[in-house]
């Protein structure tokens, strides 16, 4: 019975995120404050991500460079 | 980092030179550049959801606007110097000696920076913006501070190298560090500049 009605409330607020509220003050009856705190939610997460990403891409272009030098032009 | 960890070496019974992948300063460098990239990204914002989120005009009634073609000059004189830092670069890799002049220059150009900065600050502070006067404020403050400051210490940084190079001690891996350090005070502050002036 307990399981149930987690399941119902989960459901609930799935159906209705409005309910769940996660944060008291990211709401605003302002549109464009309102897509300020989606952007930036957005831009905080991808960012570390992309120089993280950016950064071993660019280490692993770098390590096939080099043995490429290092093993000298192909008989 | 070593290439040939954990590797065989190409030749037996040749030890082939131990080649970095990354200089150790440029590899710190970086890790520090991506960590203050975040400060930046977060100081960013809060800025916007401040501005977004106040009632009326940006900036408020009462505050004085910033300066923005002042500002524009300025800022050409920052990115002017990030190519002369570049030519200096390029200098560098066919005779070290020669990076001297482009580096000093550059030098020149983010010492102009930031002393036109302080003269900016100076005026808006007789104007009556200030730390405590308003959002306004205290963020122009805090990021164009912290932006400041970190212009600075890569200054100083650049002055160093260009006492190895006058010297005639050079060093690549902190040449290429002091780089890292000085394209990303250049490359931030158009960003700034965009988000925060206008």
């Amino acid at each position: 019975m307990r399981f149930s009605l987690s399941g119902v409330l989960l459901l609930a607020l799935l159906l209705a995120p409005q309910l769940g509220q996660a944060c008291a003050v990211c709401f605003s009856s302002n549109d464009e404050n309102r897509l300020a705190f989606t952007v930036t939610t957005f831009f905080l997460t991808a960012l570390p991500l992309v120089m993280i990403g950016s950064f071993v891409l660019w280490l692993r272009q770098r390590v096939f460079r080099l043995r490429g030098t290092l093993r000298g032009p192909a008989a | 980092m070593n290439l040939y960890a954990g590797r065989q070496p190409p030749v037996p019974g040749v030890v082939p030179p131990r080649e970095l992948i990354i200089p150790s300063a440029v590899l710190g460098m970086l890790i520090f550049v991506m960590c203050e990239t975040m400060m930046f990204a977060g100081l960013i914002s809060a800025f916007t959801i401040v501005r977004t989120s106040a009632l009326g005009a940006w900036p408020p009634p009462g505050q004085p606007r910033l300066p923005l073609e002042e500002t524009a000059i300025n800022t050409a004189a920052l990115l002017l110097s990030g190519v002369l830092l570049y030519l200096a670069h390029r200098a560098f890799r066919r005779e070290p000696r020669r990076a001297r002049g482009p580096l000093l220059i550059s030098i020149g150009l983010g010492a102009f920076f930031v002393v036109f900065q302080g003269f900016e600050w100076a005026a808006l502070i007789r104007e009556g913006l200030t730390l405590t006067s308003s959002n306004h404020g205290s963020f122009f403050y805090l990021i164009v501070g912290m932006h400041a400051l970190h212009a600075v210490a890569a200054l100083g940084v650049l002055v160093y190298v260009w006492d190895r190079l006058r010297r005639a001690r050079p060093t690549s891996s902190l040449f290429y560090a002091a780089q890292v350090f000085w394209y990303f005070v250049v490359g931030l502050w158009p960003i700034l500049y965009l988000r925060v002036y206008l």
